[in-house]
């Protein structure tokens, strides 16, 4: 079935609610974001966690995503530290995902017979979840608009069965449909209330604290002992309490990183240290799914 | 003389995959005619969109024979149990086995007659086998299945002289149907030869040959 073409312009939250009706009809479990600092809507552990193991899982859900190295103090119409992601996951991949995701465009009054939708190659890797995937980045009228993946590994494990991840680019797809040249200018319910309104003070504030503010010494030695506690707790086999210290570690690795207080080789080494923990946590995940 | 025309149904396969994909698949199909000793036309075609990979030969045996051979056997010391292997898999019975002195000694032997093979049987049976042996540079699993491939297969179309072939690909059963609608998977429709599929394609504004599609892009510069 095809939706028709919307004419009223959709605010910001009609966007998320419409796409929160749309695969909640499509029986996937509607979550609430993540309560903690994250990179992107994949390190929530309904996608790193639920995705490893032979048990079908379907969700979806925003996740602000942070990533302070993006932040501008809110001075560019693109670039944002704090922004949202609609992420969707199901495993196993559905035979027919992509006329589900077409249809869920539909939802949000873009109908994929008017427009030019292309899927373009973009095969993806995170080398602090030791995980990677193939698919696409979808282009509407050539803005990339979702990432479109099929995992093939989690924590250093191989997926199987295979969970396919839709990505959607909240602001992105908003600047698309109600046409804006800045995210600022968003509208975000039928109030008038804009995306300048919510978060343009976070955004220079937090630019702040990442750029110039976090105290690095702190943080390095915060890392540590979350680095510790994720093995004490990996020790004990409770891996989503582990997962909580993990992602904690990413995003003080985050901010370090935003400070630029960390060295090429100190990166890596960074990187490392998290994709162990990861890999640790999966593992124990996978042992309490069989 | 026949026409041999698979398409490969997938999920957007990029550019530099679909190169790779048309080259090893010409090379497998022309290894298999060749090995087969099934004669062919060598100046055919395979080509590629992003969503179909398509595979045409015509001027095809419908036929080949294969002459009268002398099958040798285990050697007449060897124990009687290689000997009945050797009738059991030659599909034939006691009688019709003779000893032979070669230089190596003295063996059994079977006398395989001339006989006739349909090139659509051959295709049926060593299809899947020809579509294995393609070598990706990139490939990916997808839901519950083993199979690897560049994206998503979702439908094998192989007709043989205006007829289906039937033959099993992993989990994807082959038949003379492919999906008209790249984006909702929606259509089905039967196609029995190469011409009627890319005149459909092209009314619909789908050129199935990317050097066409090339020339066209270029042109309009």
């Amino acid at each position: 079935m095809v939706y028709k073409t919307q004419k009223k312009t959709l605010s910001f939250q009609d966007t998320i609610f419409n796409l929160q009706k749309y695969w909640s009809k499509k029986g996937c479990v509607i979550l609430q974001p993540y309560d903690l600092e994250v990179g992107a809507g994949t390190f929530h552990p309904a996608t790193t966690l639920r995705s490893l193991g032979p048990k079908p899982w379907k969700t979806a859900y925003v996740q602000p995503s942070r990533r302070p190295t993006d932040g501008r103090y809110g001075d560019n119409p693109n670039r944002l530290q704090h922004y949202y992601q609609f992420q969707v996951l199901i495993k196993p991949s559905p035979k027919e995902i992509k006329k589900m995701y077409l249809n869920s465009l539909s939802s949000i009054g873009i109908n994929y017979e008017e427009h030019d939708i292309r899927f373009v190659e973009d095969d993806w890797e995170s080398p602090t979840l030791g995980a990677a995937g193939l698919g696409w980045e979808v282009w509407c009228d050539g803005m990339e608009v979702t990432q479109f993946t099929y995992f093939q590994q989690m924590a250093g494990v191989e997926c199987k069965p295979v969970s396919v991840e839709i990505t959607y680019g909240l602001e992105r797809l908003s600047m698309f449909i109600q046409n804006k040249k800045s995210v600022f200018d968003l509208i975000w319910n039928d109030e008038g209330i804009t995306y300048k309104d919510v978060f343009h003070k976070s955004e220079k504030e937090f630019s702040a604290y990442n750029f110039e503010y976090a105290n690095t010494d702190n943080l390095f030695k915060i890392f540590e002992m979350l680095e510790e506690e994720t093995k004490l707790l990996v020790e004990k086999k409770i891996s989503l309490p582990a997962y909580d210290q993990c992602l904690k570690c990413s995003h003080v690795f985050n901010i370090l990183d935003a400070r630029g207080v960390i060295s090429v080789a100190q990166r890596a080494e960074y990187i490392a240290r998290i994709r162990e923990l990861t890999k640790s946590i999966g593992k124990v995940w996978i042992e309490s799914q069989s | 003389m026949s026409e041999l025309f698979v398409e490969l149904f997938s999920e957007e396969i990029p550019a530099k995959l679909q190169i790779n994909a048309r080259n090893e698949l010409k090379k497998n199909i022309k290894n298999f005619f060749i090995e087969n000793q099934i004669k062919f036309n060598e100046n055919f075609n395979v080509y590629s969109t992003p969503n179909r990979l398509v595979l045409h030969i015509n001027k095809i045996a419908s036929e080949i024979k294969l002459n009268s051979e002398e099958i040798r056997g285990p050697n007449v010391n060897a124990p009687d149990k290689a000997l009945e292997g050797f009738i059991r898999s030659n599909n034939t019975t006691l009688e019709k086995i003779f000893k032979k002195s070669t230089e190596k000694g003295e063996f059994y032997f079977f006398k395989k007659e001339s006989r006739k093979i349909k090139v659509s049987d051959l295709l049926e049976k060593n299809l899947s086998e020809i579509l294995t042996k393609i070598t990706w540079n990139k490939s990916m699993k997808w839901a519950n299945y083993d199979l690897y491939w560049g994206r998503p297969l979702k439908s094998i179309l192989a007709i043989f002289n205006k007829k289906p072939l039937n033959f099993v690909f992993n989990h994807i059963n082959s038949s003379n149907k492919t999906f008209t609608d790249k984006s909702l998977e929606e259509g089905l429709k039967i196609f029995n030869d190469f011409d009627s599929y890319i005149k459909f394609f092209k009314q619909k504004g789908i050129l199935i040959d990317q050097d066409l599609r090339k020339k066209i892009i270029r042109l309009m510069k």
